[in-house]
């Protein structure tokens, strides 16, 4: 069991940001997650900051000092953590470790990108550096390709059909209505999902996530201590991460990630709870597809049942499973540095009945599920009221 | 070149000689791709190339019609992971199929491997690609 609790968070909101440089985008987010803990910059002890690419989107390189520095937390250790587009949550793991390990009492994790100095060309081939080079993006094949392989496999394997895939995009469009930090607060037709720009056969546009600029953060000290910082701390009782192999032609099945079987397997040993005990999860939908094999990987539905009970709703809010209450990546937006540090503020939220209009009913227990490149990094985050 | 060191360089050096090549472990016999220095199932170092056949099967694919600013001017191209006869897989470009035909390509269709030449600044700085076409 892990004995560490979130006493505050903080989030830009996700989207287009030109008037803001990356130290900003990181300024706000930790200094509202450090307002809210009720402490000074300078009680932060250490920090961990996850970056996919700030050298190739924003021609910068060393960014966690100067992210602390300008947030007011100078000369404290300051570490960037990068697993692709699980970086924050393998930074939320090592700031975990940090505390755990008995060397600090008040360490900060967070994430930050911001994606869209570069023109989309350009952004498509850094993160496509997220793949073997040589062997997997060499021949030409895109993150969208990396998914769509995925949902050739599923589709062949056990029918999923291109309006599940769609089904995702609308539920998600429709939980992020509710969520004012996403990137697009705005509902969607299943036909307008279906009948968007192809971008990598069978995934249109809508079935994909956005280019985001953002940060997030939360503020992490042992639980024994959380009460001092608040009434209503929020414990992380699970936090496990795997690896697969780089590339998708060493797998032997191309209808689920082993990482993240892997990762959620320890990590509900860890958290000595199943898949059913989970009451809500923000999972990795960098495409819908994500979602779909996610929900099965978690062990929410059997293998080739995720495609069905999105159809059916059983992921919506209110239903038993909500899935992405936030909106996902989806549509909240995924700046990809800042995205699983942004999936544990929603299971705070939630988890302190701060959601708003997307609250779960008897929210007690929430699961973060954070997927870097390939599916060759997966972090588990089971987080639990208080 | 097939006495050369399993690196990935010459990998693209036997490519480059139309040979698609994988490492094998001489102990245990272990294939693999892409080539590796150390066995991957007995961690022994010392693997040697083994010339493959080519032949193989469609496991999965998509057709990238969005690509990367480098692969952009060839777009839409179709991407297949295949299976090839000595049990090792591979992801390489599929050509001779018509990639507005999606429903036209079937998993555990035959493929064959082919190479293609990609000019570079000046004639010897050509270098080869694995593609593959239907068998």
């Amino acid at each position: 069991m892990i004995n560490v609790s979130v006493v505050g968070a903080g989030q830009t909101k996700f989207g287009r940001h030109p008037e803001y440089d990356l130290r900003e985008l990181f300024s706000f987010a930790a200094v509202e997650a450090i307002e809210e803990a009720g402490i000074s910059p300078t009680d932060v002890e250490a920090a961990f900051i996850g970056n996919l690419s700030a050298d190739r989107f924003n021609n910068q390189c060393h960014i966690a000092p100067m992210m602390v520095d300008f947030a007011g937390m100078k000369g404290i250790p300051a570490t960037k953590c990068e697993a692709a587009c699980a970086s924050s949550a393998t930074a939320l793991r090592a700031a975990i470790l940090a505390i755990e390990s008995g060397i600090h009492d008040v360490v900060i994790a967070a994430g930050v990108e911001k994606m869209s100095d570069q023109p989309t060309p350009s952004v498509i081939e850094t993160l496509a550096m997220a793949a073997d080079q040589t062997f997997e993006a060499g021949p030409g094949i895109t993150f969208p390709g990396i998914f769509a392989v995925l949902a050739v496999a599923h589709m062949h394997k056990y029918g999923t059909t291109r309006e599940q895939f769609a089904s995702v995009a609308v539920k998600n469009h429709a939980n992020a209505v509710h969520n004012p930090l996403a990137q697009y607060q705005k509902e969607i037709t299943m036909e307008k999902a279906l009948s968007s720009r192809m971008v990598a056969w069978p995934l249109g546009l809508f079935d994909c996530s956005p280019i985001s600029d953002g940060a997030a953060a939360v503020v992490l000290v042992r639980t024994k201590e959380a009460r001092k910082y608040t009434d209503a701390p929020v414990k992380i009782i699970a936090s496990t991460q795997a690896s697969d192999t780089m590339n998708l032609c060493d797998r032997d099945d191309l209808s689920t990630l082993g990482a993240a079987r892997r990762a959620s397997h320890k990590a509900y040993k860890q958290a000595k709870l199943e898949p059913q005990d989970i009451d809500f999860a923000e999972v990795h939908d960098c495409f819908t597809i994500a979602e779909i094999i996610a929900t099965e990987d978690l062990g929410f539905f059997k293998p080739g049942q995720g495609g069905p009970a999105v159809e059916q709703g059983l992921t919506r809010i209110g239903a038993e499973k909500p899935i992405n209450t936030s909106g996902g990546l989806k549509a909240k937006g995924h700046p990809v540095g800042a995205t699983g540090v942004s999936q544990l503020r929603e299971l705070y939220l939630q988890l302190r009945n701060e959601a708003g209009k997307r609250q779960v009913p008897n929210a007690d227990v929430g699961l973060t599920h954070n997927v870097g490149g390939t599916g060759a990094s997966c972090a588990i985050h089971i987080a639990s009221r208080w | 070149m097939m006495s050369s060191e399993t690196t990935i360089l010459n990998y693209q050096a036997l490519l480059n000689e139309k040979k698609l090549c994988a490492a094998e472990c001489p102990s245990c016999n272990t294939l693999m791709f892409p080539p590796r220095l150390f066995c991957a199932n007995c961690f022994r170092r010392g693997t040697r190339w083994k010339e493959l056949s080519g032949r193989g099967k469609i496991r999965s694919f998509t057709i990238i019609h969005i690509a990367s600013a480098t692969h952009a001017a060839d777009a839409p191209f179709v991407i297949v992971i295949l299976g090839l006869a000595e049990g090792i897989s591979i992801t390489a470009r599929l050509v001779g199929v018509d990639p507005l035909k999606p429903e036209d390509i079937k998993i555990g269709a035959s493929v064959v491997a082919d190479f293609e030449e990609i000019p570079g600044t000046s004639p010897d700085q050509s270098v080869t690609r694995l593609i593959f076409r239907p068998a």
